[in-house]
């Protein structure tokens, strides 16, 4: 074992987390190397000393502190009901929501007519030049094509006198 | 009562059930606080705040992970905060003599090794304080308040590997910053 690898074992060594061919490794290496056993009794020295520290006592009255304080917040279950399912929760059902409203709005909504373009209507084999002009000169029952007509008819004496 | 009873009904709102999880975490939040902080007052004040901050998200608490582990992540964060604050405006310590003061070993051990123990733990302390705060929170979680690797691992969010080679980072780096002469200890103080 190279002494580079010393101070990464005494780490694992410390929380017990050393396999036995790594203990046995890591010993037999300090008993041969000076320098890593004097690294190691560092190693544990400043371990103990971190985690014998002593704490101070709390200060007292901690609850009784602590209850106004609690009673200025809102209460738990008084928080909107996104905030008591998460905001993990929330965020799917506010999708699944949008959801069912988009299908049944799609499902209820009265169909429109198809509005071909021109390029559809090839497509589709039909012709809107020969539909209009059955239109213009067949007459509809409709008072605002029978206005459209009227008012291309006076163009094009305008136009072409 | 079982802690999950008084989780659930702290979260339907009953305070009493939530004082008696307050009464049970209080002292380790507060020794958390004190060991990052090595300030009694602030420890104290940080203490209050998590057990506010958790008390206004107890609803949104889910119990997938326990309510032991829930708290020492607001904890964590909390006094992450406070830190960040406090590079901004730092307080005057007023580290370690309470500590003293609460003890009564003092009266029975001889004076020099105590001196001496003493004298090395503050060392110790100042050598953390000047250590990344990444750095000091898991070797304090570790190391002072002797969490489990997997306990770690849920609070700080890291994979059991990286808390691994974190704490092995934070080790050597606390070894050297010991080592280091005391008119150069907390000059790479940073907070990342």
């Amino acid at each position: 074992m190279r002494c580079r690898k010393t101070e990464k074992l005494l780490s694992k060594a410390v929380d017990g987390r050393l396999s036995p061919n790594e203990s046995q490794a890591l010993e037999t290496h300090i008993e041969s190397c000076p320098k890593c056993r004097l690294l190691a009794e560092e190693y544990q020295g400043m371990l103990n000393t971190l985690r014998s520290a002593p704490f101070p006592e709390a200060p007292p009255y901690f609850l009784q502190r602590l209850i106004p304080r609690l009673d200025r917040s809102p209460s738990p279950a008084w928080l909107p009901i996104g905030k008591q399912l998460g905001l993990r929760a929330a965020i799917p059902l506010a999708l699944l929501i949008f959801a069912v409203l988009a299908s049944a709005a799609l499902f209820f909504l009265p169909e429109q007519p198809d509005q071909l373009s021109q390029s559809a209507a090839l497509l589709r084999n039909e012709d809107l030049l020969e539909e209009t002009l059955s239109l213009a000169a067949g007459g509809s029952d409709n008072p605002n094509i029978q206005m459209i007509f009227t008012s291309l008819d006076l163009n094009s004496q305008r136009r072409f006198p | 009562m079982r802690e999950q009873e008084l989780v659930k009904l702290a979260r339907q709102g009953d305070r009493d059930a939530y004082a008696a999880l307050v009464e049970k975490y209080r002292i380790k939040m507060f020794n958390l606080a004190y060991s990052m902080t090595r300030n009694r007052e602030e420890a104290d004040d940080i203490t209050q705040d998590v057990f506010i901050k958790a008390w206004r998200h107890i609803s949104g608490f889910q119990g997938r992970s326990a309510f032991g582990t829930w708290i020492y992540r607001i904890a964590v964060n909390t006094i992450r905060d406070n830190l960040r604050r406090e590079n901004r405006f730092p307080r005057i310590p007023l580290e370690d003599h309470h500590a003293e003061a609460g003890s009564g070993e003092n009266l029975i051990r001889d004076r020099e090794a105590d001196a001496e123990l003493e004298s090395r733990r503050a060392r110790l302390h100042r050598a953390l304080r000047s250590l990344p705060e990444k750095y000091r929170t898991i070797l304090t979680l570790r190391d002072i308040q002797g969490l489990q690797y997997n306990e770690i691992s849920r609070i700080l969010g890291l994979s059991p590997g990286t808390v691994d080679s974190r704490l092995f980072r934070a080790r050597r780096r606390l070894r050297k910053a010991i080592s280091q002469p005391p008119h150069l200890e907390g000059e790479d103080h940073a907070l990342s």
